[in-house]
């Protein structure tokens, strides 16, 4: 797909090429919000208000780069506010600043399961620990930038993540448990 | 160096897709035109405002400019066949600056009868002379048809025949003596000490011996009016040109006119808008990494947690107001006020005290998770220029234009510091001397000492709230009450 003609005529205003535009990069967009949210709602919310910030600030887009990795930019900033914006989510985003039990980052267990299995057990986590994975772990953040994004220190998101990530392995584990029991039930 | 786990869960990640549901594609798509209309009102509004506000002083200061000092005289001569009326309650317009030309009878008294219609000439005092319809003879009456205009009074209440419910006066002056046959211009026969706008019912002329007959100059219904033009009855000066026998010119020589000063006192609401740069949105700026380079770095992403949107809160504001009226339609409207402006933000919890700038004054920060509200509050002093025109000639409806430069005298005001990602208190970020332009409405009560006025407003600024940025302007809409002090 030439990406260049395809923005320059969405920065024409012409609809056919704002909805191509759209239909191209709207699910793996909606990925990356269903990934920050609770529930497939408030993640269209999301993508529809990130979208809409795509259409107006495409101008400032000067192919530097790859327009998905500018677009998903868009979207984890925008899930981020729609987090902060949100009363039931903004609440469990205060993170402490108390010491947390340092937990070991050594295990790399396999990942057996589904993608979207994956993402529903992300989307598990409290929301806190589920942000501060989805944006280490995935969209490749350090806890420094973390850090400033929340106001918080460094090492406060660095322990928040330790135990996110703990708790996914011990939930991947306990699900691959199941699978094998199921299995052998079977 | 990132574990295998992560990038074995960031490779799964990138294998997820769903698809949205259709309203999605809708809702943004509804709100791209939307925001472009709003945006391409909001750039031209203040460009609109200042092209009708300079149209209609144009126009206003040219409307008059021949005729400033136009007199305007009328001149009526009573029909043959009308007899001059009684006057109940109407007001019919009357031509207040008119000339009535009226013949004079040989006898200098009538009276009518009320029973008969019969009209017995009385003796004629030397101290009055009679100005009166050769109509007013009884057998006239009779026969003549009494021309209507618009009035509501029967043939027969005004002959009296078999009535003698009301009976006819005319005007007299004293002292003045009329010839047969001549006209008397109304104007010099008119006393004004004499002259009752109200009709004085008379019982009966026969118990009276001088009839006395006042007309009322309300009541032109009695004659075949040739008017040279409309004549505005709530121009008090022109009616009472007539009472006093001179005629003077209606439109005044407004140059001359004084200040009137007065009270204003508005209320409404107030908020924050995204100004004309379109290539701004609230909270981002995106930079785009070069092909295949490694993800983005920090410094990009620390700009990713903006402010808070805003929403309107109360506003109000008092003060004095001094007009001056440049013509009969324009009026020159300036004063002193005190405006009040406020708009809400959500903001985190309250962190330690921040040193701003190179000083050492600490101020309050709040972290950027958006938890509470924040009202920011703007304390202005302000100084309005406006013009005042009426919109209809003979509706008080005024549409009133013009700038207000507005100091800002003291705020609580929190602005969004990318670099720390926090709301800081600092009344210097934001601009303190604004320029608004200001729009309005309003209608006046005539209230007899105490004229009002009241109608909607709309301010926006021209001016930037916040000096780094320059993203947010402030508005005002609302309505406003005048209330103007006249001399006694």
């Amino acid at each position: 797909m030439d990406y260049q003609a395809l923005v320059k005529d969405c920065l024409k205003g012409k609809p056919a090429a704002q909805k191509q535009l759209y239909d191209h990069f709207a699910g793996p967009m909606l990925s990356v919000c269903y990934r920050y949210t609770k529930s497939m709602a408030d993640a269209e919310d999301v993508l529809q208000e990130g979208f809409v910030k795509v259409f107006f600030n495409l101008h400032q887009f000067k192919f530097q780069g790859e327009l998905g990795g500018w677009i998903r930019r868009i979207m984890v900033t925008t899930a981020i506010n729609f987090l902060k914006r949100n009363l039931r989510y903004s609440i469990e985003l205060m993170f402490t600043d108390d010491h947390l039990h340092v937990v070991s980052n050594e295990s790399n267990p396999e990942i057996k399961m589904e993608a979207k299995e994956l993402a529903d057990l992300i989307r598990q986590l409290p929301p806190g620990y589920q942000t501060i994975f989805n944006l280490y772990a995935i969209e490749g953040f350090n806890h420094v930038e973390i850090g400033k994004i929340f106001g918080i220190k460094e090492s406060t998101s660095r322990s928040q993540y330790a135990r996110a990530r703990a708790l996914l392995i011990q939930w991947m584990d306990k699900k691959n448990l199941d699978v094998k029991k199921s299995a052998y039930a079977k | 160096m990132q574990n295998e786990f992560e990038k074995q869960v960031k490779q799964k990640m990138e294998e997820l897709d769903f698809v949205p549901s259709t309203p999605v594609w809708q809702k943004i798509e509804e709100q791209i035109r939307h925001k472009k209309d709003r945006r391409r009102i909001i750039f031209w509004l203040p460009l609109l405002l200042l092209l009708t506000g300079g149209g209609i002083t144009w126009f206003a200061l040219n409307e008059n400019k021949s005729g400033k000092m136009a007199v305007e005289t009328q001149t009526i001569e009573p029909a043959q066949s009308s007899l001059p009326k009684t006057s109940t309650n109407e007001t019919t317009g009357s031509i207040p600056g008119t000339t009535r030309n009226i013949p004079v009878e040989n006898t200098p008294v009538a009276e009518i009868n009320g029973q008969s219609g019969e009209t017995t000439p009385m003796p004629s005092s030397p101290n009055s002379s009679i100005v009166a319809n050769e109509n007013i003879q009884a057998e006239r009456v009779q026969k003549n048809q009494f021309k209507k205009n618009g009035g509501s009074r029967s043939r027969e209440s005004s002959r009296g025949l078999g009535n003698k419910k009301e009976e006819h006066i005319i005007a007299f002056n004293q002292g003045n003596t009329s010839k047969p046959g001549q006209s008397i211009s109304r104007e010099t026969v008119v006393n004004e000490n004499e002259v009752n706008r109200k009709l004085e019912p008379v019982k009966s002329l026969q118990e009276d011996t001088a009839a006395r007959i006042i007309e009322t100059v309300n009541n032109p219904q009695d004659f075949v009016e040739k008017k040279t033009g409309p004549v505005d009855v709530e121009n008090n000066d022109a009616v009472d040109s007539v009472l006093t026998g001179t005629v003077t010119p209606i439109a005044k020589n407004f140059g001359k006119s004084k200040w009137k000063l007065g009270l204003v006192v508005k209320a409404g609401v107030s908020g924050t808008v995204e100004g004309l740069d379109i290539n701004t949105t609230k909270s981002m700026e995106f930079q785009n990494a070069p092909n295949n380079a490694p993800p983005p770095p920090p410094a990009l992403y620390r700009r990713s947690y903006g402010p808070s949107e805003m929403k309107n809160m109360v506003s109000f504001g008092a003060g004095f107001l001094a007009r001056k009226q440049l013509n009969k339609r324009l009026a020159f409207v300036t004063g002193l006020h005190y405006q009040y402006m406020a708009a809400s933000t959500r903001v985190g919890y309250k962190r330690p005290s921040l040193a701003t700038g190179n000083t050492s004054n600490f101020q309050d920060a709040y972290s950027a998770l958006a938890v509470v509200d924040y009202t920011n509050r703007f304390h202005f002093i302000s100084l309005p220029l406006a013009m005042d025109f009426q919109l209809l000639k003979r509706k008080p409806l005024n549409i009133q234009f013009g700038v207000a430069y507005q100091q800002m005298v003291a705020t609580n005001a929190v602005y969004f510091d990318y670099a720390s990602q926090l709301y800081i208190k600092d009344k210097d970020q934001f601009s303190s001397g604004q320029i608004f332009t200001d729009l309005g409405l309003n209608y006046s009560f005539p209230v007899k000492k105490f004229p009002v006025s009241i109608g909607p407003y709309v301010q926006y600024s021209l001016t930037a709230l916040d000096e780094n940025s320059k993203k947010q302007y402030l508005y005002s809409l609302g309505l406003k009450t005048t209330i103007l002090f006249q001399k006694k």
